[in-house]
């Protein structure tokens, strides 16, 4: 059974794997600060295109009008034989494929799209373009909805709760990555200025695709019979998705990034700490939404024992929180937030801990929602190039004894080995000592660099008068983990305090870590190195979205709607 | 066929691990190049055209007992040096209202550009001064992340293979600075706008050195190393 150990603040240190493993989407989440937007920016959505036959292949083309721009997700739906499905990466055939491509879509590029679209990784992209993804069906879910809705009938909340979604994504790629807009570009010149926005946009709206082909498949089956998905039923329907490895190197190689969203998660931690005092009211709203997470413990399944035994354990620990906040006695001296998260972390576990902040943020919009919209940082690192090797020295020491004192001649602390495949340039873990490819290594083992440049410093006190530039001219084999070593000691949440190359690693903690903050739910994981996860489980569908219901959509049960 | 910035940089960077270049030289090496492709300055193809000479033999080191001497690179190309070289000078300049050192035994001057542009905002003004083929100077001009150009015709100041920089943090040495912009912000956005399109023999020589990166398929690594399992759920 997953049980951590209490920490009390004063040890808190929230970049372990552990804890990132730990960790719930907040107020601050991609997929909540998007859909925010839509509603403050008046974004319009219209179906502009739907050619899709009995069978629901074809093409359907969503517009997106933000002020005097037009967005356009273009999706396209083929058969795929079963044989063919697959999650992973090296896939090559879908059932659905997706680009938000910027503008109105033309004839000549929904020629050039259907050309290229589906083949994903194969075809080419242009500037144009902001992102690309596919999907598969739950093939499960997909046929029982299909059937149900051609007899006239709606299906089981039940039913829809036990996948989760009528098709998942396999991958959401953005940022110039097969000839997609580079973020540069796309920060400065459209209206996604935020990490990600443009990638949850896209997924929202598969979601709706998925409603959509759905719907016209049950019409052509029983066109006298059939019906649309009532809404209550429909919104807990979310938009799977198959995630693995490729999410833990962009963790390691975008520190400044992942500092930044940590960072703004804590100023809204901090600011309700020391602005906000509990009062009666707030206190009530705040244990009814640790009542939602637990409804939502209860409803969402795993077929994963470590992630079963998590959820249980939360589920425990959030009563302890509820138990204490009912007994909660307000007064002068005990009004602060402060000894709330207090009680938190010292008596649940990192789970339950995460839950209790992110459902006191929700508490407190005005002062998280201006810091969502504020989640970018460049990754561009630096040298602080005056800097003595002593002081360097100093910093280690202080900041990376999670690094420099470990053994890396025990096996057990080097064992694993990150790589890119050359099948797809999927990324891999590999095991250094039972498999080929270690000498391929991407550098990725933090750790390890700085472990290794430490003790070359410690050997060398000739260079402990140097600045970091002229040790640099001499020694510059050490370039890049100085760089992030230095550039790091303005940004102190970006870096992993674990050694990831260890055999004791769960990749998985990374993922979850980062699908948080795209505001991820249902975490289902399938093995130490992927899971599925769900997409805007519970959250209005476009045509019933407005500005009341368009956060309280966090740990959405069968009974929110 | 069109790439954006991040693959040519990502490309450049692996071929650069390929051929030997440690952890952040490559990085530093790659966004070289992908920025001089990307604003037209033709960055794949001087990668492709050293990839014999810098294949395995990594030296980043530099020897510099003055700045009113001669750095000597040695014929090792500023892809390995230049960055060091770069740093220390930035670490003089904090002292120093003006440097200005020459470099001898130096190809491709033009990889130093990226590395100016880059620090344009940290200091008032940078200058990069070589010699074409014909013996004319070139000189490019920097100053808040704008870049200017300059030719003097037969002027013979410079060896073949010498380059001037210079760096100045006086705000009053900036007056004559008028000449046509040839890099600004908004042409990188608009470069950014458009497909990158590097010669296609050129890519595709460094996508295969790239690629020399890339842990061969085993039906191990498919199954043991990013998970799998039924999709037909």
């Amino acid at each position: 059974m997953m049980l951590q150990k209490p920490t009390s603040n004063s040890s808190f240190t929230p970049m372990t794997l552990d804890r990132m493993g730990s960790r719930y989407p907040s107020r601050l989440s991609f997929s909540r600060s998007m859909l925010r937007t839509m509603i403050k920016d008046n974004w319009k959505i219209k179906r502009t295109k739907f050619d899709l036959d009995k069978k629901g292949y074809g093409t359907v083309i969503y517009e997106i009008n933000i002020a005097k721009e037009i967005y356009s997700l273009v999706c396209f739906s083929a058969f795929l034989s079963d044989e063919d499905r697959t999650d992973r990466v090296i896939a090559e055939k879908w059932d659905t494929a997706y680009t938000l491509h910027i503008g109105k879509v033309n004839e000549a590029e929904l020629k050039r799209l259907k050309k290229n679209i589906p083949l994903q990784e194969a075809g080419r992209n242009s500037p144009k373009e902001l992102v690309l993804s596919r999907g598969n069906k739950s093939v499960r879910l997909f046929k029982k909805i299909t059937e149900t809705l051609a007899e006239g009938l709606q299906p089981e909340i039940n039913d829809i709760n036990d996948v989760g979604y009528l098709l998942r994504t396999t991958a959401v790629y953005g940022s110039g990555k097969f000839g997609l807009s580079d973020f540069i570009r796309t920060e400065s010149s459209t209206i996604f200025d935020q990490p990600f926005r443009a990638e949850m946009l896209a997924v929202y709206l598969i979601r709706e695709f998925s409603v959509d082909l759905v719907e016209h498949v049950a019409h052509h089956l029983n066109p006298k019979k059939a019906v649309k998905l009532k809404s209550n039923i429909k919104q807990h329907l979310g938009i799977g998705n198959s995630t693995g490895l490729g999410m833990a190197p962009f963790i390691i190689k975008h520190p400044k990034l992942i500092h930044k969203w940590m960072s703004q998660f804590y100023k809204v931690i901090q600011e309700i700490k020391s602005k906000e005092l509990i009062t009666a009211n707030k206190l009530k709203q705040f244990v009814s939404l640790l009542k939602k997470a637990q409804e939502y413990l209860n409803e969402v399944l795993t077929s994963d024992v470590f992630q079963k035994n998590k959820n249980n354990q939360s589920k425990i620990d959030l009563d302890k929180m509820i138990k204490y906040c009912n007994n909660f006695t307000i007064n002068k001296k005990n009004n602060n937030w402060e000894t709330i998260l207090e009680f938190s972390f010292k008596n649940l576990n990192f789970d339950a801990q995460e839950i209790t902040q992110v459902q006191l943020i929700e508490l407190y919009s005005a002062i998280a929602d201006p810091l969502a919209e504020d989640m970018s940082s460049s990754d561009d690192m630096y040298l602080n190039v005056n800097e003595t090797i002593f002081s360097l020295i100093n910093f280690i020491e202080r900041h990376y004894s999670w690094a420099i004192n470990v053994d890396y001649t025990k096996k057990e602390n080097l064992y694993l080995f990150w790589y890119i495949s050359e099948e797809k340039l999927e990324p891999r873990l590999g095991e250094r000592y039972n498999e080929e490819g270690a000498e391929l290594e991407q550098p990725l083992g933090i750790g390890k660099m700085a472990h290794e440049l430490y003790n070359f410093l410690i050997k060398h006190k000739e260079t402990h008068n140097y600045t970091v530039a002229e040790f640099l001219l001499r020694h510059p084999q050490f370039r890049g983990i100085i760089r992030r070593i230095q550039t790091l000691s303005d940004y102190d949440l970006g870096e992993v305090n674990d050694n990831i190359l260890a055999k004791k690693t769960l990749p998985i903690n990374m993922l979850r870590f980062k699908l948080s903050f795209f505001g991820a739910s249902r975490y289902d994981p399938k093995s130490d190195r992927w899971l599925r996860v769900s997409f805007f489980a519970g959250a209005p569908f476009y045509s019933d979205l407005n500005s009341q219901n368009v956060d309280n959509w966090g740990f959405a049960t069968m009974n929110s709607y | 066929m069109g790439y954006s910035f991040y693959e040519i940089y990502i490309t450049s960077q692996r071929a650069f691990r390929a051929l030997g270049f440690p952890f952040g030289a490559d990085e530093d090496a790659g966004f070289i190049i992908a920025w001089l492709e990307l604003n037209h300055f033709h960055g794949i193809k001087i990668l492709h055209n050293l990839i014999t000479s810098i294949d395995q033999q990594y030296d980043g080191t530099i020897k510099i007992d003055s700045l009113s001497e001669k750095i000597d690179f040695k014929n090792r190309t500023i892809l390995m040096k230049g960055s060091g070289l770069i740093d220390y000078l930035q670490s003089i300049i904090n002292q120093k209202e003006e440097i200005s050192v020459t470099i001898k035994n130096c190809q491709d001057a033009i990889l130093f550009l990226p590395l100016l542009y880059k620090i344009s905002k940290k200091i008032s003004y940078l200058e990069l001064q070589f010699n074409n083929s014909n013996n004319d100077i070139h000189k490019y001009k920097i100053k808040n992340n704008e870049i200017t150009f300059e030719y003097e015709t037969n002027k013979d100041l410079l060896s073949i293979n010498e380059i001037i920089i210079i760096m100045n943090k006086d705000k009053k040495n900036l007056k004559n600075f008028s000449a046509k912009k040839i890099i600004t912000q908004k042409i990188i956005q608009n470069n950014l706008l458009q497909s990158i399109k590097p010669a296609k023999d050129l890519w595709e020589k460094v996508s295969e050195i790239a690629s020399k990166t890339f842990v061969p398929e085993s039906e191990e690594s498919r199954d043991k190393g990013a998970g799998g399992g039924d999709a037909n759920d």
